[in-house]
């Protein structure tokens, strides 16, 4: 990464937010400011790209340590994350939210088209699950206040009937979202922590707030 | 027999102890994570319990029960009675661990149960198994 984030850092801390106020026309100055600060940016757009893409290679191994949620997790506690992860977004042209979304819904047809191990889904849960999970990770409903930015990207199977379960974890605490095979059988969300455990009714409300119990500190 | 008396051909069996190591064959790959073993202890619909093997060594579990698997999972009999579940011997090498509700019928009793079991075991064995024919 060399040292472009501290060169765009910088550039924060000299005086073109002055000059950009007065109804002269931008100075020399400001001009080599704005020039530098699009050049950074640039170069900060590919790092984090070229980053992005090593890490997320990283994760693609079945028994890497390493998943799209650890390398999200750890561009978050970089000092400069709300940066990248904007650089992030700008990049890929997409939320963490959705890329996981992308993933479970494509999870979810994989399982329609038959994997091994696994039942076929039926179309209730298929459609059920799809609708449910599009809507809670939807941009509109990941960009309301206090909305983690870490996703954890959870396993997509099936039960013994064609329902769809949707698990997962994040340190000690777990989430199941299970999609009944047929109306008459249960749809229910299910969390557990070392503190507290229950089951609730499952729509994109609820899964939204679970996911972000999931996470939160 | 010579006396002329019924002997039931499936026991009767040892007692158990709370030593005793029971094998759960792992029908699906993914549940080798330890992470999502919990879904090997889920009930299936119209299991009274679920299937284990004892009195055996953990690679000899999946010819036992003869389903396609991909590895073994071993838990202690004393890990299993202190989650107040019973494990009823059907077979001089299988048993079944009883009180575990079906998801339809006690959800979170269910899960909880899953995420108990799965932390008292562990993956003995792995290897992919095709049941015969």
């Amino acid at each position: 990464m060399a040292a472009q984030p501290n060169t765009l850092c910088g550039l924060g801390t000299s005086s073109p937010t002055r000059s950009s106020r007065s109804s002269e026309p931008p100075s020399e100055e400001l001009r080599d400011s704005l020039e530098k600060l699009q050049d950074s940016l640039e170069q900060l757009k590919t790092d984090v790209q070229q980053a992005s893409l090593k890490l997320l290679e990283l994760s693609t191994p079945p028994d890497s340590s390493f998943s799209g949620g650890d390398v999200l997790q750890a561009l978050r506690e970089m000092k400069w994350s709300g940066g990248v992860l904007k650089v992030y977004e700008m990049t890929y042209g997409i939320t963490p939210a959705s890329r996981v979304s992308s993933q479970i819904i494509s999870a979810i047809d994989q399982l329609k088209a038959g994997k091994e191990d696994e039942v076929v889904p039926t179309d209730f849960a298929y459609m059920t699950a799809c609708a449910v999970i599009q809507s809670a990770y939807s941009r509109e409903a990941q960009t309301a206040r206090n909305v983690p930015r870490i996703m954890p990207e959870p396993w997509v199977t099936t039960d013994d009937v064609g329902g769809i379960r949707v698990l997962w974890n994040f340190g000690s605490r777990k989430l199941r979202a299970n999609f009944g095979a047929r109306p008459e059988l249960q749809t229910y969300l299910y969390y557990e922590s070392n503190s507290e455990l229950n089951a609730e009714p499952l729509d994109a409300e609820l899964l939204k707030r679970r996911l972000t119990w999931l996470t939160e500190r | 027999m010579a006396d002329g008396a019924l002997v039931d051909p499936a026991g009767p069996f040892r007692d158990l102890s709370d030593q005793d190591l029971l094998f759960r064959v792992i029908k699906k790959k993914e549940c080798l994570r330890r992470e999502r073993l919990s879904e090997a202890f889920m009930l299936g619909t119209g299991e009274t319990g679920l299937s284990v093997c004892y009195d055996c060594l953990a690679s000899e579990a999946q010819s036992i029960v003869q389903l396609d698997s991909h590895g073994v999972a071993q838990l202690l009999h004393g890990g299993v009675t202190a989650l107040h579940l019973a494990v009823v011997p059907d077979h001089p090498k299988h048993a079944e661990i009883r009180g575990i509700p079906h998801k339809e019928t006690n959800r979170v009793e269910a899960e909880r149960l899953a995420s108990e079991l799965a932390t008292i075991s562990t993956i003995a064995h792995v290897q992919r198994y095709r049941k015969p024919g």
